[in-house]
């Protein structure tokens, strides 16, 4: 006779994670690294607080999708801002330790606390440095990826800016990317102007002519085949997610996508590896059910 | 396939044999005589770009309407060389032996854009499978220069070269990623 203890249990463990979890929060805002600011949290109440780890997980997700998507991806605003602004605190911060390592070296018997026992091993701020390299590695291949296809597709992205749009171009591009994205199609359009197209009769003279008898505007390649991993929904309970369904033969949890051109259902089991087209998965992407590998 | 692709570019300046399907003065310059009119049933060889929108765009009835009430389009696409059946025969008995580069150097695109303009199921399965099959071809290449190949005499490059632009590209890719693979993985 087995009595089911798990849940009983489950309640004990969330307990004691609780208080870690604030524990680790507290040393985190001790070390003045990376902490979470008020109005940003309660613009978020439904979130849990976005702890760095977390953003550094989810910056990853976007940096990879972004790289294997065929179309630009919306600009996680939040995120970025949130990331942007550690960066520039971590930045001083090392820059403090490492003023305070240059003083402190005459006179080590003052140094008693426990900030300038860590500045005086070397090993810390070498490892902070690295780990702001790599953290800003990871933002600029992030954003010159996203330049690209806004130079692949900027004759595209022109039409967002039309009435009936489904998302308007601000969602889409940043701020900085909206005025590169400006500013470049504008000189680009100069250059074949005055080389070429003024040279050309009228009716032949626009760049974004899709009436020819080939399009002149280059959409993203939608079908593309793209490789994804499911990874579920967000959250560890699952209960909320209407999409995912339950395999009845083997109990395994998954999503169904249809595939339009075959007339074709496909199960993604969760924690499966797929070579999908990238049409077919494009909303599970976009809900981060589903990432790009 | 895009309007700045340049290979598209090139495979769409391929001459294709059309027969025009009305007396059209003025045109004599497609033929190389400069000045005259164009006959019907002149057989001239167009680049695709031209001959694939003269092949859709009907003439005006009332010019053609010494014959039949029916709209022709103004030229009529004959079967190219590179999609005789001879050709169709030699990729169904074995892919990985044809001559691709020799046929056509832009194969694929164009066989791609032939079997969009006719509607040619038949044609789309033989490419699929010539595709698959030579693509096993293409990885095997890629992947490594096959050192038995090599004793044995046969010379590995041939194969490369019977190889058109698309596939080339692809060769290419999977070669650099093996490359560059093995690179990682020998060298720190």
């Amino acid at each position: 006779m087995n009595i089911d203890i798990d849940d009983i249990l489950a309640d004990l463990d969330r307990d004691t994670t609780a208080v870690e979890s604030s524990l680790i929060s507290q040393s985190h805002n001790d070390t003045t690294i990376l902490g979470t600011d008020g109005p940003e949290t309660e613009k978020f109440g439904h979130f849990p607080v976005p702890s760095p780890v977390k953003d550094f997980e989810r910056l990853m997700t976007s940096w990879r999708n972004e790289r294997m998507s065929p179309e630009l991806l919306p600009f996680p605003h939040l995120l970025m801002q949130r990331t942007l602004r550690r960066v520039q605190e971590q930045l001083e911060h090392i820059e403090c330790l490492s003023m305070g390592y240059l003083e402190d070296t005459a006179g080590v018997s003052n140094a008693a606390d426990s900030r300038n026992g860590a500045v005086t091993s070397k090993l810390p701020l070498l490892a902070m440095e690295a780990d702001l390299e790599r953290l800003k590695f990871v933002l600029r291949s992030f954003l010159r990826c996203r330049l690209a296809k806004i130079d692949k597709y900027s004759l595209y992205l022109r039409q967002f800016n039309d009435a009936g749009a489904a998302v308007p171009l601000d969602e889409l591009l940043s701020r900085q990317e909206l005025g590169y994205h400006e500013r470049h199609s504008t000189m680009l359009l100069k250059l074949l102007n005055n080389s070429i197209l003024r040279h050309m009769p009228p009716e032949l003279q626009a760049v974004d002519d899709n009436e020819g008898s080939v399009k002149m505007v280059e959409e993203p390649e939608w079908s593309r085949f793209v490789f994804v991993y499911v990874n579920g929904p967000d959250r560890a309970q699952r209960d909320p997610d209407s999409l995912l369904l339950v395999n009845e033969e083997t109990g395994q949890q998954f999503y169904s996508v249809t595939i339009q051109e075959l007339q074709e259902e496909a199960e993604l089991a969760i924690g499966g590896i797929y070579v999908m087209r990238y049409n077919v998965v494009r909303d599970l992407i976009l809900d981060n059910k589903v990432r790009l590998i | 396939m895009s309007y700045y692709d340049i290979d598209d570019i090139l495979a769409d300046a391929t001459k294709f044999p059309c027969r025009f399907n009305y007396d059209i003065p003025g045109l004599g310059y497609l033929e190389g005589n400069i000045g005259k009119d164009i006959k019907k049933n002149a057989k001239v060889e167009l680049p695709l770009w031209l001959a694939r929108i003269l092949a859709i765009v009907g003439g005006d009835p009332g010019l053609s309407s010494v014959d039949d009430d029916e709209a022709f389009p103004f030229v009529e696409l004959m079967a190219p060389e590179l999609l005789a059946p001879r050709v169709i025969n030699a990729i169904k008995s074995g892919p990985a032996t044809l001559d691709v580069h020799s046929i056509n150097s832009h194969f694929y695109a164009l066989a791609i854009k032939w079997a969009t303009l006719f509607n040619d199921r038949d044609l789309v399965e033989v490419l699929n499978y010539m595709l698959l099959e030579r693509s096993q071809e293409i990885r095997n290449h890629a992947a490594s220069i096959d050192l038995e190949e090599l004793a044995q005499g046969r010379d590995v490059s041939t194969f490369m070269l019977t190889l058109d632009e698309f596939e080339k590209r692809i060769y290419r890719d999977s070669h650099e990623s093996c490359k560059d693979m093995k690179k990682w993985l020998v060298q720190r």
